[in-house]
């Protein structure tokens, strides 16, 4: 953890808005995005960051630079998400389903490229990060969307290293499965 | 072709392409990769998946999306932070409170016995106790007000509404003045009397007249403590319910809160506990836990059963979601 990150978080937890707000400013574009990939729709989004950054600020007293501040605030979306996932499941709300529009007004394509995939091929992919299973996914989207090392992935999930490997692999192997008709095209 | 590949080979092409395996890993797997076409093939194919994956799934919010996210964050912090900030009526509240707890823990007073005090302390104070500095022309009717207090007057208060649309409440006092007072809604001494007359009155109607003027006054932090006793003490069904249901408009304070369990284990009345379970059911705490359980176990009424379990699931859940959602 950078020297400034740690003074702005003793800061923050001796009561000061404006490092807390600095913090916030520093790590929250991940949180955010890490937020749009868990919930796969912009007004979960938006809610789940919300949550995240309120819940970090209630607790900032708690964390005790056991690990990094980023990852800390990894787990609380992590979990944050989970929970959302099974309280709508408890409270029986229809989930919508997939996403149909990926990119929401407010959002850009990281990488717009001259040559994008067909709506078929999004689709494809979209309903296999669908499917599966939350630990599976969340490992794939931390590992291969946000670029995390498997042991920051197995801090913030809770597991071991191994089991994050195993995750990995299984998400993978039926992304790879799904996709095999269009690799082609 | 990659049925031929084991899982554990497999792996370990997924982890290579996903630049997961360290240094030593990745040389052994790229020595296997130069000899086996198999693997080779499987690899490829790993990398075009997450081709697809990258430019569906990498995406990047729009600076002023998120700079409009911050300042709602800004103001919802400010908005909790405003809540902890000092507030003199909250500073009195606390002090008074510990210092009213240490003296009555010793007798195992419980805490929603405090409210009455807090309301004797609030005639006390106001009546029995009068700055000689602050009086003036205009305290005039607090010295009178004062004098029947002293007599002990207060209880044979008669309450009249005028239809004066500047002092719409009267009350007339069985002194050897035959004193009255009167005022509007918010006159604090017409409050205080309504108070006093709300907790104190031997008679039902008149009680109720005093509970329907309550009922227009802004949500008070005195009104509330008011409101707690009248729940907790009144022998009257009626009045308990309806100051049950005036304090579904208050913000659940520890205070209501305690009360409300008190409520919920001890009132004869179903429908008062389930008015109390619905203030609880607003802003449960882990401490209620047991009280709940009780409930959920022994009341009466089912349905009062049912959600007591309800909300005590919803904490258990909640409080464990939360626990592990901050943990490092």
């Amino acid at each position: 953890m950078d020297s400034n990150t740690r003074q702005l978080i003793l800061q923050a937890q001796s009561g000061n808005h404006t490092a807390f707000h600095e913090l916030v400013t520093k790590h929250d574009e991940r949180i955010m995005i890490l937020a749009y990939q868990m919930t796969k729709n912009e007004k979960d989004a938006e809610d789940l960051y919300q949550d995240v950054f309120l819940k970090a600020f209630k607790y900032i007293n708690q964390f005790e630079f056991r690990s990094e501040f980023y990852t800390w605030l990894y787990r609380i979306t992590v979990n944050t998400a989970y929970n959302y996932h099974r309280k709508r499941s408890r409270m029986h709300i229809v989930d919508p389903g997939p996403d149909n529009d990926y990119d929401p007004l407010n959002w850009v394509a990281a990488d717009e490229l001259d040559e994008t995939p067909s709506d078929e091929v999004r689709g494809a992919v979209k309903e296999c990060l669908t499917i599966l299973p939350k630990q599976q996914r969340t490992v794939f989207i931390l590992k291969h969307l946000q670029k995390l090392k498997i042991k920051d992935i197995a801090a913030i999930m809770g597991v071991s290293e191994g089991t994050v490997k195993k995750y990995l692999f299984r998400a993978m192997e039926k992304l790879r499965v799904a996709l095999k008709e269009y690799r082609y095209v | 072709m990659s049925k031929t590949l084991s899982n554990s080979l497999k792996q370990e092409a997924t982890l290579y392409v996903l630049e997961a395996l360290d240094a030593r890993e990745s040389k052994a797997f790229e020595d296997i990769l130069a000899t086996n076409a198999d693997i080779k093939a499987y690899t490829n194919e790993i990398r075009e998946s997450l081709v697809f994956t990258d430019t569906i799934c990498q995406i990047k919010p729009d600076q002023a999306y998120l700079q409009s996210q911050r300042n709602l964050l800004r103001g919802r912090i400010e908005q909790l932070a405003m809540e902890k900030r000092y507030s003199p009526l909250k500073s009195w509240w606390k002090s008074f409170k510990e210092s009213t707890v240490s003296i009555l823990i010793d007798s195992r007073q419980p805490a929603w016995a405090i409210a009455t005090y807090v309301m004797i302390a609030f005639f006390v104070g106001r009546w029995a106790f009068v700055d000689q500095e602050m009086q003036s022309s205009s305290a005039q009717s607090d010295n009178r007000l004062q004098e029947v207090f002293k007599q002990g007057q207060l209880e044979n208060a008669k309450l009249h509404l005028t239809g004066n649309k500047s002092t719409p409440v009267e009350f007339a006092f069985q002194t050897n003045e035959d004193l009255t007072y009167s005022g509007d809604l918010e006159d604090q001494n017409v409050q205080q009397l309504l108070y006093y007359m709300l907790l104190n009155d031997k008679n039902a109607g008149n009680r109720i007249k005093a509970m329907q003027l309550v009922e227009e006054l802004e949500p008070l932090e005195e009104t509330e403590l008011v409101l707690i006793s009248s729940m907790l003490s009144d022998s009257n069904v009626g009045m308990r319910l309806k100051s049950a249901r005036l304090l579904q408009y208050y913000e659940p304070s520890e205070l209501l809160l305690d009360a409300c369990q008190k409520v919920l284990l001890e009132d004869d009345n179903e429908a008062v506990r389930q008015e109390a379970l619905a203030i609880i059911g607003r802003s449960p705490g882990k401490n209620m836990i047991p009280t709940l359980q009780v409930v959920g176990l022994m009341d009466e009424n089912v349905f009062i059963r049912n959600q007591a379990k309800a909300i005590v699931a919803a904490l258990n859940d909640s409080n464990l979601d939360e626990e592990i959602e901050v943990v490092q």
